[in-house]
């Protein structure tokens, strides 16, 4: 009997550890357009889990990461004004795939998925929900996602000159590959 | 025989301990990642300084690649003049014009020419260690300086030959300075930057040595103090016979602001020049508060190469209007007023018929500066100036009032009657849009406002004694304008001009007739004419009519002109009957107007 409970101790352990998918160097980036300025900022340096079980998504995101090809630009993103990088060093989100079954990650294939959950930015958190895919091959599994959102609702303003220069809507780029834990 | 319990429970927590395993601290990972990255890369440390001088000065900053930086430097007179001279302004003892480029993020070329002795310069920068933590560490930054001044005003030259009379050589007229700047950002709210320094002027066969210090102190995220200090160091005497008065160590206390790609300081110091020789080796007053001389420095960058990625340099020109068309829409429900028939409340010399917007204040820089005919050797003129600071304020929509003071300069001819001379002038203004062109529900084909303006001649010395009546002058304008489409707008301008003291004309009231209009170029730049006809019989003899043309562009919240005219003042009197300069001899002065607008009360209106 005890045998028993041995076995499916030792079966969920298994499953629920296999199951988890993690990466380090996530690919982020972002950017504005408008007929004034053009800002692109990319982060290769991403921390992000996916729990193919549940779906759970989770990154973390340091504001120091972004880089610009303009050190000025990069200067001024992490001031008070615009992500305030001193008092609130990271972003991140919080969600879950919505439709996980349509997923199958023993299958090499590229699917299409929702993802819903919670974005925090310079302390303000709010839901959102985005289209993604999801790419399984050779047992890496690649994320990508393409959304924007309203940068004011996250207080990043700056100045008050620069703000025919930004987009209120800023794009957003996800692309992550990940490993097996 | 281990109880059932016991092993369940010891399968249930190793399930959960698993499970719980899965809930990796990202937090924690990103530090880790961040720390192990930190370690394995150098980081630069960048904003040492905000700009590439403290305030004299060069920093250690360097400019960056492909990016272009201009800088405007003030001293005006010293404060001991007192308020007749207000503080100084008067005198605009120097000012340099100077750019610097970077060739490579290390490497600064520049040049400038100050008024001051009529001194060209120019320089070599490199950035030979820069600061950094992480992979590779530098506690400093220390930036190598070359610079070689020439000046071409011989007759301050020449009393410093040991023979006044003889000649002034070529080669005196160089000078050379040589500087290890070498610096410490301590946190971001102190750095702190050591200058050992060698002066060598050609016209005297010493080498002068100095050690100068300087650092910045952060305020708030966009402003901070500055100050450098020159120590001469003794045995520098320069020998007999050589009629060197005493020199002073130069000391320099400045107020930085940063904003919008400009990095503007204010000033006082006791040094009148502004390149290193001038500044560090012949500062003739020693700091008190009776000597010092207020200033002011603008640097502005602008990127000419574009780095390869798609991103483009915050600093780099600014396009931004603030009052642009489709912003400033007044419309109560059906009718929509028109506005920006011009972009600012001057065309060029006179006024237009926009108003400042309620809780809006204007500020005004005006320049002419002497005429082009002057030659080469005057710089174009530009060596002399007169000036008109003011300001206008929105107290609502439709009526602004202004004040302002100007200067004219020094007078070319001295046999012109008082008005053309050095003057000191306050004025002031009320101006109503007493009708305004609007289409829908009500139709209005023009713009109305009536501007009237009192104007004050303080000057103490003049040719004719004055009453204080006689100091006082009165212009009445009704400007009537239509915007006739985006790109075009035109303005008339019957004008009476009163004065209480007749000045060769022969009645107080002069009458003239203006005419302005503004052709737009592209979305932010236009250009623009200005032309006032005085009626026959309502002219002083001896004067003609006052033609200006402009150049005009409008970016981050500034409108700045550049523009060409016969006349030399600014105010309604002085410009409009006062012009004595001719086009056609060659009686141009070039100018600028800058006008820049601060909202001081928000209103719901406002962006």
């Amino acid at each position: 009997m005890k045998y028993i409970f041995l076995l499916v101790g030792l079966f969920f352990t298994f499953y629920a550890n296999a199951q988890d998918y993690i990466t380090r160097n996530g690919n982020i980036s972002f950017s504005s357009h408008t007929p004034l300025e053009d800002v692109n900022a990319e982060n290769n340096e991403v921390a992000s889990t996916l729990n193919s079980a549940t779906g759970a998504f989770e990154f973390k995101a340091a504001i120091k990461s972004f880089h610009f090809k303009k050190t000025a630009m990069e200067q001024h993103f992490g001031d008070e004004d615009y992500m305030d990088a001193a008092k609130y060093p990271k972003a991140s989100f919080s969600g879950k795939i919505t439709d996980l079954s349509a997923v199958n990650f023993a299958k090499d294939d590229t699917y299409k998925v929702t993802v819903q959950g919670n974005l925090t930015v310079k302390n303000v958190t709010k839901p959102i929900t985005t289209n993604g895919t999801i790419t399984i091959k050779n047992g890496t599994v690649t994320a990508q996602s393409n959304f924007s959102v309203n940068r004011k609702e996250y207080n990043v303003i700056g100045e008050a000159f620069v703000q025919k220069k930004i987009e209120d809507e800023i794009h957003i780029l996800v692309n992550c590959q990940y490993e097996k834990r | 025989m281990v109880s059932k319990k016991l092993v369940l429970s010891f399968y249930f927590g190793l399930i959960t301990l698993c499970s719980a395993a899965q809930n990796v601290n990202l937090d924690s990972l990103l530090d880790a990642e961040i720390n192990k990255k930190n370690k394995n890369e150098t980081q630069f440390t960048g904003g040492t300084f905000k700009t590439s001088r403290i305030i004299n000065s060069h920093t250690v900053e360097t400019t960056q690649k492909g990016v272009l930086d201009l800088k405007i430097s003030h001293r005006f007179g010293a404060t001991n003049n007192g308020l007749y001279d207000l503080y100084g302004f008067d005198n605009a003892i120097s000012m340099r014009f100077g750019a610097e480029y970077g060739l490579t993020n290390r490497l600064t070329i520049g040049g400038g020419r100050s008024s001051y002795e009529k001194e060209y310069d120019g320089f070599l920068k490199y950035r030979l260690l820069w600061q950094s933590t992480g992979k590779q560490k530098m506690p400093l930054s220390v930036t190598l300086l070359s610079s070689f001044m020439f000046a071409t005003d011989k007759d301050l030259l020449k009393w410093r030959l040991p023979d006044p009379n003889g000649a002034v050589k070529t080669s005196d007229k160089f000078s050379y300075a040589l500087q290890a700047l070498i610096a410490r950002k301590f946190s971001s709210n102190f750095s702190l930057q050591l200058m050992p320094t060698m002066v060598h002027n050609n016209i005297v066969p010493v080498n002068l040595y100095f050690m100068g210090i300087g650092g910045r102190l952060k305020l708030t995220k966009r402003s901070g103090i500055i100050a450098e200090y020159y120590y001469q160091f003794s045995g520098n005497k320069l020998p007999e016979p050589y009629p060197y008065p005493k020199t002073y160590n130069s000391f320099s206390l400045g107020y930085e602001v940063e904003t919008g790609g400009h990095v503007f300081q204010l000033n006082l110091s006791n040094s009148t020049g502004i390149t290193e020789r001038t500044f560090i080796t012949e500062t003739y007053n020693p700091w008190s508060f009776r000597n010092l001389h207020f200033g002011f420095n603008i640097s502005r960058v602008f990127t000419i190469k574009k780095p390869k990625s798609l991103s483009a340099d915050m600093q780099s020109n600014q396009k931004w209007s603030l009052s642009s068309d489709s912003i400033n829409k007044k419309t109560d429900s059906s009718t929509q007023y028109t506005v920006a028939t011009f972009k600012t409340s001057r065309l060029i010399n006179g006024h237009t018929v926009e108003t400042t917007q309620k809780g809006v204040l204007d500020f005004k820089v005006t320049h002419r500066f002497g005429k082009l005919n002057e030659g080469f050797h005057n710089m174009f003129g530009l060596d002399e100036a007169s000036m008109r600071l003011g300001i206008d304020y929105g107290i609502n929509d439709r009526l602004t009032i202004g004040v302002g003071r100007s200067t004219t300069g020094k007078t070319v001819d001295a046999s012109l009657p008082a008005s053309e001379s050095t003057e000191k002038e306050y004025d002031g203004f009320v101006k109503y849009k007493l009708l305004w062109q609007s289409t829908g529900e009500r139709t209005m084909p023009v713009s109305v406002t009536l501007l009237s303006s009192v104007i004050i001649n303080t000057l103490k010395e003049t040719t004719v004694k004055l009453n204080t009546a006689d100091r006082f002058y009165y212009a009445f304008q009704a400007l009537t304008a239509r915007k006739f489409s985006e790109g075009f707008s035109l303005q008339l301008v019957p004008t009476l001009v009163h004065y209480n003291l007749v000045n060769n004309a022969k009645s107080n009231n002069l009458y003239s007739i203006g005419m302005g209009t503004r052709f737009k170029l592209t979305k932010h730049s236009s250009f623009n004419i200005e032309y006032y006809y005085q009626i026959p019989g309502h002219k002083i003899p001896g004067t003609n009519n006052s033609l200006a043309i402009g150049y005009e562009i409008e970016t981050g919240g500034h409108v700045f002109q550049l523009q060409l005219t016969n006349s030399y003042g600014m105010t309604e009197r002085t410009f409009i009957n006062e012009t004595r300069g001719k086009w056609d001899n060659g009686d141009i002065h070039f100018g600028f107007n800058i006008a820049r607008v601060f909202v001081v009360k928000k209103t719901k209106n406002l962006q």
